[in-house]
């Protein structure tokens, strides 16, 4: 089968993707909608999702990642294809945007303000981001957050939101009419699944937030909602882990780090309660700053 | 004062609530959090003996980034 090829315009980047697996036609389709355009002038990556060639093809079919020639990752199995496309295009932002200071967190906001989840895998981040971005509040991120150096202003790059395991039947059952691309099975993270933003999350997409609060979250059974205010210092060393490009960048990452956390509080909360947590960012971060 | 004694390519900044200062390496990407602010920090540079309220494994950390009194360094060979 000849390759297809189409342009995802997800400001501030637009990727020219390659693919020649139907499903990742199809799952794109599926899940940017009319972020996905037949032509545009000038992309900032070229991707692409190719079907490996060789033996193996007959057997346990693979798939490979390129981004122009570079090859970051190993092939993987045919069916997780259009998850590894996902995964390459977060690596290629995060791999070559120095002109931000990249954390890895999840970005929903109120109007102009913006509250960044930075977590690692297992923190319960996305499932905590689907319901919030489904329930009145603007997705710009669920992956990285994009801060503008010497500032508190974070750029919007509206993707959708990865979902594992438990949470993919959540999902499901919570947003029986969203988007959702087919299920990528025993991936290193488990069963993976990508969900559309809310239409709304997708229009504001080039419009940037200022950043109000930080919340490190953790998802936790038997809690309904525990929330410590954090120090300074202790807020900087948690924020400063989940960082992407911080050593790479050097002084401009450290003192936008050090900046927006002289100016903003941070909490880590521990919750099984979704709307205890809405009803806290609320009262605690958007209605209480300036 | 504490900029003085920073070791090579290490910039630091101390929070506003106190709660401690942090260091980074510019050229090693290596960041360090200690609950000390810039004061408590001033008086252990200009210490005569060992400041027994200071974990020894602040300590260790500490000398990575700025440069201690001879004796916190020998002494942190037993740490």
């Amino acid at each position: 089968m000849s390759s297809s090829v189409q342009y995802l315009l997800l400001p501030p980047f637009c990727f020219e993707v390659k693919t020649d697996i139907p499903f990742v036609a199809s799952n794109l389709k599926q899940v940017y909608g009319p972020r996905l355009i037949d032509s545009a002038e000038c992309p900032d990556y070229f991707v692409s999702v190719q079907k490996a060639e060789g033996i193996r093809k007959f057997y346990r079919p693979q798939a490979r990642f390129f981004s122009d020639q570079q090859e970051p990752f190993q092939p993987l199995q045919q069916q997780q294809a259009y998850a590894m496309l996902e995964w390459g295009m977060n690596w290629c932002v995060a791999s070559h945007e120095m002109q931000y200071v990249i954390i890895h967190a999840a970005v929903l906001a109120k109007g102009n303000k913006a509250i960044l989840f930075p977590a690692p895998p297992g923190s319960g981040k996305s499932t905590l981001t689907a319901w919030l971005a489904f329930h009145g509040w603007r997705l710009l991120s669920d992956e990285m957050a994009l801060i503008q150096p010497h500032s508190r202003q974070v750029t919007p790059f509206v993707r959708p939101i990865c979902l594992k395991n438990n949470s993919i039947q959540l999902a499901k059952a919570w947003f029986p009419e969203g988007n959702f691309s087919t299920v990528a099975s025993d991936t290193h993270k488990g069963d993976v699944i990508h969900l559309s933003p809310p239409e709304s999350s997708w229009q504001q997409h080039t419009e940037p937030a200022e950043i109000v609060g930080i919340v490190f979250p953790n998802y936790k059974v038997d809690t309904t909602l525990d929330i410590y205010q954090l120090t300074k210092t202790q807020g900087f060393m948690q924020f400063a882990t989940n960082a992407f490009n911080y050593g790479v960048i050097g002084t401009q990452g450290f003192s936008t780090l050090c900046n927006v956390i002289e100016q903003v509080p941070s909490f880590e909360i521990f919750y099984n309660d979704l709307s205890a947590v809405s009803e806290f960012l609320l009262q605690e971060l958007i209605d209480g700053s300036c | 004062m504490l900029n003085d004694a920073l070791q090579d390519h290490v910039i630091t900044h101390s929070f506003s609530d106190e709660s401690g200062t942090v260091f980074f390496n510019q050229v090693t990407g290596e960041t360090l959090g200690v609950s000390l602010s810039k004061e408590q920090l001033a008086k252990l540079l200009f210490a005569t003996e060992i400041d027994t309220t200071v974990q020894p494994e602040e300590i260790v950390s500490l000398s990575r980034m700025i440069k201690l009194p001879l004796f916190y360094t020998e002494s942190s060979d037993e740490f």
